[in-house]
Parts: C-alpha cells; sequence; structure tokens
C-alpha cells in the first residue's frame, strides 16, 4: 500500500480541492448572484420590522400636550415554530385576544413572523404572555392623545406603526415621525426567532408641532356646540374663531367628533374637520361682502333710499320676500335690517365681473391657503356662466357655497382694517432645534374707511338689527345672522325643508380681537341664524372675551 | 534568527492574521449581539482580548515544551480530559446542553481540551502500536473504544459538531496510521446509523432537510442558511466595507460566533473571503509540509493531527456559512469569538510551532 509519507501528502491535494470547490462556491454566491443577494439584503433592511420611536409631540399654543407617545407593547407568535396551532389561536381566545382573520390565516398558514395584536399596554402583554407562553412581545411606542376628542378632526391620528394618517398627523408626518428603529430579529438556542430593538440603528430626531389651538376654547366650543346640537335639535354645529390680525385658528370645532385613541370605532365622517370642508350656502351672512363692495368700489351713500317693496318682489319669474317686510328705507338699514330686496335692488347696476373679481379677492371659490389641514374650495361660478338671477342671488348670498373658515376670514378682513390674512392652525415646527413657521400672506381687498364703515354697521345689527339675539352685556358683539337652504347634491337642487343657520361676527366692535362663524346644520328648532347660531356665538364670545381678557363693554377705559 | 523560510515564522504569521482578522470582526459584529444582550459594545470584543492574550500565555508554553515530553502525560491528560467531561453534567444546561463548566467569571468548554487529547492519545497509541493494527483486538478496538468513551461524553452533552469532528481527524489518523480499511468500514458501519438517527432526530433534521431547499421555509428553519447566504452573496466582489454589515445587525443570528466567515465576505467581499480561504489552506499546508519533515511516526501523527483538526473546523464552518453543508454551529478557528475555543487553538498552534523547531533542526 502506500507509504504514510503518500497518505499525508495525499491530504494536501485534497485541501487544495476543497479550497478550489469552496472558491467556487464564494464566486457563484458573492459574483454570479451578487446582485440577487444584495436586493435581498437591501429590501430585507426595510422590511416590517421597522418601526418609528419618538415621534414628534403636538402642543397647544400655551405648550400643553395635544398628542405624546406612550410605551406600549406589540404581540407576535412565529407561526412556523408553534406545535398546535390551532389550539394557540383556541388559548388565544381564553386569554381574551380576538384575532382578525387575516391573521388567524396567516398563523394557520405556515407564515413566519405574525402580529398578534399591536399596541396593548404593557400590563397585559405580560399577563398574555404568562397564559400563552409562545407570545412574544416588543415594546414599542404608540401615540396618545390626552384631551381625547378635542380638536380630533384636525390633530389626527397615526396607525400601528405610528405612521400618520389623518389631519396633522398625516401633513406633517415627515417631520414627527421620529427615530426610525429596527427591530432585529434572532434565534434563541431553542430556534425561535426572536425580535429586539436595534439600539445601533437609532437616529436622533426630536420635533414638535405647535398648533394655534387653545385647549380651553377649543374644549369649550365643543361643549357649546354639543349643548347647542341638543338645544336647537340641530344635526352638527361648527364654530371657528380665528385672530383678526394674525389668522391664527384659535379653536375649529365641530359638535361631529371622534376619539382618535380609537379611531376606527368610529365612521370616518366624524374624522373630517368640518371647519374647512363644510360646504354651505351662506345666506344673508355673506351680504356684508356685497355690501362692503358697494361701499368699496361704488361708494355707496348710506343714506341713498331704497323701497323695500313691503317684502314682496318679482324678478325673472321668481318672487323674492323678505323676513321682515319693509318699506323704504336708506342702505344702512338694508344691511341692519337683511332685506333681500333691498341687497338686490342696491346691486342692479354693479358690473358681473367686477363684482365677481371682488368676491374672488375676498377668497371665495378657492381655498384659503391654510397649512396643514384638507380644504374644500367652496363653490362660486364665473361671472361667464351666471344666468340672470346669479348677481341678485349671489348679493344675498345664494348660488355660493363656502366654509366656515372662509367666512369667518372675511370677517376678520372687515374686523382688522380690511386686509385678507392666510389662515395659519400650525404655529411653529421645531426639528432638529431649528424652528419654522407656514408663511403667512396679507392681501388688502378693501380701504381702511371701508372696514370701519362695516364694523359700525355690523355692530348695529346686533344692537339693533336682525342680531339682537347675539347682544351681550359682557362684550360688544358685531356679525351678521344668516340661513342658508342647503343644497342636496344628490337631487341637484335646493332642499325646501333643510337649512343651515349661521352667525358670522366678531367682537369686541370697537377693536376686535376675534372672528368667528357658528353653523348649525339643519336646525329643527328654528331656521333662522338668530334664535340659534347667534345665541350659541354670544355665549362663545362672553367666554373667549372673559379667557383672552379682551376689551369689556362695562370698563371704561378712561379711567 | 528567524527568516521567512522559517516555519514557524510562517505559521505565526498567518495565525496572527487570522487572530486580527477575527478579533476586527468579533468587534464588527459582536457589538450589535452584546447591545442586544444589554451589555456594552466592547463586551465581546473584550472577553476575546482577554482569551487572545491567555492563548498567547499557552501557546508559548506549548511552544516550550519538547514534543516527546507529551508522551509522559497521554494517560494522565485523558484520565483529566474525562474527569472534565463528567464534570461537566454536573453545570447547569447553558442553551440547552452540558458544554460549559461556568466558575465565577469565565466558563470552560473540557470538549475543546478533548480534541486535543484525542489526537495527542492516538499520534502515541499508533506510533506504539506501529505494524500491529492489522490485529482487530489488540490494534484498533482498544483505541476506538478508548475514543469512544470521550467520543460517547461529547455527544450526550450534547455538542455533535465535535463529535463529529473527533470521529473525523480520528479516522484519518488510523487511515494514515496504517489501520486495516476493513476494521474501518466495520466501526462506521457500527456509528454510522447511530449518528443518522441523531441527525435526523428534532431540530436538527429540520436543519439538514432545510439546507437542501431553505428557500422552502425561508422565516423558519431555513432561515439562518438564507440570512447567511444573503449575507455573503450581498457581499459582492469588493464587500460594503469593514463595519458595514447589515445583517449582522438584522437577520443574521451568531454573526460573532458561527457564522463570522459569513460578515467577513459581506464586507470585505469576494477579494476577503478568498483571502481568508487561501490562509486557512496555506497554513494548513505548511503545517502538513512540517509533519512530514518528521521522522518518527508519533510526531507526524501528532502534527498532522492538529493541522488536520484545525483545518477541518475552518472548512466546516466554510460550507456551512456558504450552504455547501447543512447549517451547524461550529466557530471559525482563532477567528470565531469563544473563549475557550481560541485558548485551545492557540495552545494548538504552540504545539506546531514546537513541531516546526524540532523539525527543522
Amino acid at each position: 500500500m502506500f507509504s504514510e509519507k503518500s497518505r499525508i501528502r495525499f491530504f494536501i491535494y485534497l485541501s487544495i480541492v476543497l479550497g478550489v470547490i469552496i472558491s467556487g462556491r464564494l464566486f457563484f454566491l458573492q459574483v454570479v448572484k451578487g446582485d440577487f443577494f444584495a436586493e435581498i439584503a437591501g429590501s430585507q433592511a426595510e422590511s416590517e420590522y421597522a418601526a418609528y420611536k419618538g415621534r414628534g409631540i403636538i402642543y397647544d399654543r400655551n405648550g400643553k400636550p395635544l398628542a405624546v407617545n406612550k410605551k406600549v407593547a406589540s404581540l407576535y407568535v412565529f407561526a412556523s415554530n408553534l406545535k398546535d396551532r390551532r389550539n394557540f389561536i383556541a388559548r388565544l381566545n381564553k386569554a381574551g385576544i380576538k384575532i382578525s382573520k387575516t391573521t388567524r390565516a396567516r398563523i394557520l398558514k405556515n407564515e413566519g413572523f405574525v402580529w398578534v395584536e399591536r399596541n396593548v399596554n404593557i400590563a397585559s402583554a405580560r399577563r398574555i404572555k404568562e397564559l400563552v407562553p409562545e407570545i412574544e412581545y416588543t415594546l414599542n411606542e404608540n401615540r396618545f392623545y390626552p384631551e381625547r376628542h378635542l380638536a380630533a378632526s384636525i390633530i389626527g391620528f397615526t396607525g400601528v406603526d405610528n405612521q400618520g394618517l389623518w389631519g396633522l398627523e398625516n401633513r406633517y408626518d415627515n417631520v414627527l415621525k421620529g427615530e426610525k428603529i429596527k427591530l432585529v430579529t434572532l434565534k434563541d438556542n431553542k430556534g425561535n426567532l426572536i425580535l429586539f430593538e436595534d439600539n445601533k440603528a437609532k437616529t436622533h430626531a426630536e420635533s414638535a408641532l405647535y398648533v394655534t389651538i387653545d385647549t380651553y376654547l377649543q374644549g369649550t366650543a365643543e361643549y357649546l356646540l354639543r349643548k347647542g346640537v341638543e338645544e336647537f335639535k340641530a344635526d352638527r354645529g361648527i364654530a371657528v374663531g380665528i385672530d383678526v390680525k394674525t389668522g391664527d385658528i384659535i379653536f375649529a370645532a365641530s359638535s361631529d367628533n371622534y376619539d382618535p385613541n380609537n379611531y376606527s370605532r368610529y365612521s370616518d365622517k366624524t374624522w373630517k374637520n368640518d371647519v374647512a370642508t363644510f360646504l354651505f350656502e351662506p345666506g344673508s351672512i355673506y351680504k356684508p361682502v356685497a355690501f362692503s363692495y358697494l361701499l368699496d368700489r361704488h361708494k355707496l351713500d348710506l343714506t341713498k333710499q331704497v323701497n323695500c317693496e313691503n317684502g314682496h318682489f318679482r324678478l325673472y319669474g321668481h318672487t323674492i320676500k323678505d323676513v321682515k317686510p319693509i318699506g323704504v328705507v336708506t342702505a344702512n338699514e338694508v344691511l341692519i335690517k337683511s332685506s333681500n330686496i333691498g341687497m338686490i335692488k342696491l346691486t342692479d347696476k354693479v358690473d358681473r365681473k367686477d363684482f365677481y373679481e371682488y368676491m374672488r379677492t375676498a377668497g371665495f371659490g378657492q381655498k384659503t391657503g391654510i397649512t396643514g389641514i384638507s380644504e374644500e374650495d367652496g363653490l362660486l361660478r364665473s361671472y361667464r356662466q351666471w344666468s340672470g338671477l346669479s348677481r341678485p342671488s349671489l348679493s344675498i348670498g345664494q348660488e355660493i357655497l363656502v366654509t366656515p373658515l372662509q367666512m369667518a376670514r372675511f370677517y376678520a378682513a372687515v374686523a382688522n382694517g380690511g386686509f385678507l390674512v392666510t389662515p395659519s392652525i400650525v404655529e411653529k415646527v421645531e426639528k432638529n432645534g431649528r424652528s419654522e413657521s407656514p408663511e403667512a400672506q396679507k392681501t388688502p381687498i378693501m380701504s381702511e374707511a371701508t372696514a370701519k364703515t362695516m364694523q359700525a354697521l355690523l355692530a348695529e345689527v346686533v344692537k339693533e338689527g336682525t342680531g339682537q339675539k347675539a347682544k351681550s352685556s359682557f362684550v360688544e358683539i358685531a356679525g351678521k345672522t344668516g340661513t342658508g337652504q342647503k343644497f342636496d347634491k344628490a337631487s341637484g337642487s335646493y332642499s325646501s325643508r333643510e337649512y343651515t343657520a349661521s352667525f358670522a361676527g366678531f367682537y369686541p366692535a370697537q377693536n376686535p380681537g376675534v372672528a368667528m362663524v357658528v353653523v348649525y346644520d339643519s336646525p329643527k328648532l328654528s331656521i333662522y341664524g338668530g334664535s340659534t347660531a347667534a345665541v350659541t356665538f354670544r355665549r362663545m364670545a362672553e367666554l373667549t372675551s372673559l379667557y383672552l381678557g379682551l376689551q369689556r363693554k362695562d370698563v371704561d377705559e378712561s379711567i | 534568527m528567524f527568516e521567512i523560510k522559517d516555519d514557524r515564522l510562517q505559521i505565526l504569521i498567518l495565525a496572527s492574521i487570522l487572530m486580527t482578522t477575527g478579533l476586527i470582526f468579533v468587534f464588527s459584529a459582536g457589538s450589535i449581539q452584546a447591545l442586544r444582550l444589554d451589555k456594552g459594545e466592547l463586551y465581546f470584543f473584550n472577553k476575546q482580548l482577554l482569551a487572545v492574550f491567555i492563548g498567547l500565555g499557552l501557546m508559548y508554553g506549548a511552544y516550550s515544551i519538547p514534543l516527546k515530553s507529551w508522551r509522559k502525560f497521554v494517560p494522565a491528560l485523558y484520565f483529566v480530559t474525562l474527569a472534565l467531561l463528567i464534570v461537566v453534567f454536573f453545570f447547569p444546561k447553558l442553551n440547552g446542553s452540558h458544554r460549559w463548566i461556568l466558575l465565577p467569571g469565565f466558563s470552560l468548554q473540557p470538549s475543546e481540551l478533548a480534541k486535543f487529547t484525542c489526537i495527542l492519545y492516538l499520534a502515541h497509541y499508533l506510533d506504539k502500536k506501529e505494524g500491529r493494527l492489522n490485529d482487530f483486538t489488540k490494534g484498533f478496538l482498544p483505541a476506538s473504544i478508548m475514543l469512544g468513551i470521550i467520543g460517547a461524553l461529547i455527544l450526550s452533552e450534547p455538542d455533535y459538531g465535535t463529535t463529529l469532528l473527533i470521529i473525523c481527524v480520528s479516522f484519518t489518523l488510523f487511515l494514515i496510521g496504517g489501520a486495516h480499511m476493513r476494521h474501518m468500514l466495520g466501526v462506521i458501519g457500527f456509528i454510522a446509523p447511530i449518528i443518522t438517527a441523531g441527525l435526523l432526530m428534532g431540530y436538527r433534521r429540520g436543519r439538514i432537510m432545510s439546507f437542501l431547499d431553505p428557500w422552502e421555509d425561508r422565516y423558519g428553519t431555513g432561515y439562518q442558511l438564507v440570512q447567511s447566504l444573503t449575507a455573503v452573496g450581498s457581499g459582492g466582489f469588493f464587500g460594503k466595507g469593514i463595519g458595514n454589515s447589515s445583517q449582522k445587525l438584522y437577520f443574521l443570528p451568531e454573526a460573532h460566533t458561527d457564522f463570522i466567515y459569513a460578515i467577513i465576505a459581506e464586507e470585505t467581499g469576494l477579494i476577503g473571503s478568498l483571502a481568508i480561504l487561501v490562509i486557512v489552506t496555506a497554513f494548513f499546508i505548511i503545517c502538513v509540509k512540517v509533519a512530514l519533515k518528521h521522522k518518527e511516526l508519533f510526531y507526524k501523527l501528532l502534527t498532522f493531527g492538529i493541522a488536520f483538526s484545525l483545518f477541518i473546523q475552518a472548512l466546516l464552518h466554510i460550507s456551512v456559512v456558504t450552504g455547501l453543508l447543512p447549517t451547524k454551529g461550529i466557530g471559525l478557528p482563532l477567528v470565531s469569538y469563544g473563549g475557550s475555543n481560541m485558548m485551545s487553538s492557540l495552545f494548538m498552534v504552540g504545539v506546531l510551532l514546537r513541531s516546526a523547531e524540532e523539525a527543522g533542526s
């Protein structure tokens, strides 16, 4: 046989052969299949195991937190490690976990990693782990909204992976989303995959979002609206208050609300922010738009005599009516008494194009440009498409759809001396020590003189006109009531029974601070804004003035 | 003093390269595992560094002992090993097996010592019985029983990897020492069914089946292999750069021990993975040449046995990582994290250095 030497030498050749085989394998894996594996490695790194932590906090204008982070646990299982899957599911049910059909199917199929339940509190995760030992959990963070319903439609909410899904949470997701962490999977000694947080993959991102909303006033408005909805038997109530000079939205409330901590239990209709997306026909609260146009562009003489026809007036085969019939009055009384016939007669001779352009400049039929929340354009048809009835209709706030925010913005312009301001809901965004605020534009739409005249007239409306229900002994309110027929999208015509009742104005009338609009959708108690929206407006205005320390009526500043 | 032609220097240089590579990648791949255990980033690195220092001491110690004196220690060493392999069962299980003697501050794996003991024993025995191995009961059987006892103890820890390694090295030594092929086939016929049954039980069966097609259950039994292949493959030609592995961070378990070669391949590409393979093979060939220089069978077998044991371990590690063999936790000698293995490997390198010195003179 062979000598020892040759036997030993044989292993030199063997080692070279084995080395060549392995080299070939390496070449195959790293060069031939290199791109294939590089792709797998890349896609894995971005797999479902990624999560975000340290999401930016959302504060109100006073630094009160509205959206914070809470440590929670997410339960998962590696289904391929389970001995008896059906038994496992049965024990899960016993432990009080109801799994979805998809989860059930995933567990029963031979899937590896399956989330069983996301974002439960840590104590109950521990309890479940004791009852069902195959369950594993990882700690993560999830959003918690300490004020629950408050401003929920503005703030929005996040999904199971703490990703912004709705409202500001969604719009500012890039800023807020915080640090990305990766959950690492490893096998333990029994061959079970386990997840843990990869400390190395942390990147620091500290951010915060400050909204212009004041939690107290927002809560008050929501409370008053819910009360009002009961009292006036309305479908819903909406109120928005903005700082007349800066355009900051101080409250944006709706009686229709949801709890973002459990958003999926509510209809998605309740998620919408009504303030910028609810479309309604403004009716008389729109008259000041037409009236300011007459003052500013046609130098309307307030003492001009107008025959209001005792409440009945035929126009293009239609009968125009006034709620309170009047005869011949001066122009200013047309507004104060809210005469439809008077408004139509005053705008009789105006140029369509000019009138249309004024209304566009005043912000109607287009977005306000607010950053952070979704909004509707409203509807203001171009003068080219107007019929004979269009101009008269528009002068009394018909044939137009507006949002509460558009209306409030116009009243703010009247109140601040004639400037249309871009409303804002986001005060500032802080990220990595830098602070940024959305840009606000200020566009003059009427002369200061016109604005002053309008302020005085609207104060008169409350003092002795149709807005007397808004009269307050605490704060002098200027504003206008309105009733609009609801436009039924389905039938494409105005509803004869459904109305929106509204009140728009500002306060204190002599030195305006806040412009506000209150709208009730389909109030059954009274269709008139004077008896419903005006009441809520007054209550809110009184509380706002007290809270903000706005100049009160009974204090003589000369002392 | 030393010349580059000197075998000792060549062995020392190659071992140092492997050791340094090991420290770099234990740092690179081990830091994340350390963080997982809530230890500092340097936890594994520091422990490895300590093992390297102790190991270098052992290496120097082994280098200073003349090879022939080892023959006097054979019975003593055998019984010490046996005792330790029994003692290990009185320590609690760690990761599901009785592999470690847990002492305050550190732990030891007697199976690491067993590798050397078996090689030494067999080299001694085969040299003693030279020419009489054809007698089954007086030649082949006694040694098989002695080794079998050690093997059985390690198998029941359980530690399949080391058992297989010892069987593999022993058979090779028998083969070189002139054992009768018929006898050896007989023993293979006896233990093969036991090993096979062991392999096909429990999780090992899953591992073996998944080796054939890891993609079939890539999140279950095929997970490790898929992740390992992904690490190796995604390294490409030039690698992702040292410290840039994404696999070690997220997906590859035991990246600093049983899969360190995958991380080396991922971070240094084909260039680095081939370099390690070449170094490992060159180390083996140099040592085999040293073995061939010796006149006496004992020296030849001792030197070859040690070199072969280190080489086979390395080859097993690389083959598992590249999917050529079923997943089996086995470290890359001198590179992977593991104190006992590092110390025993360095100790054996010390013996090889001594052997090179004695062969050269």
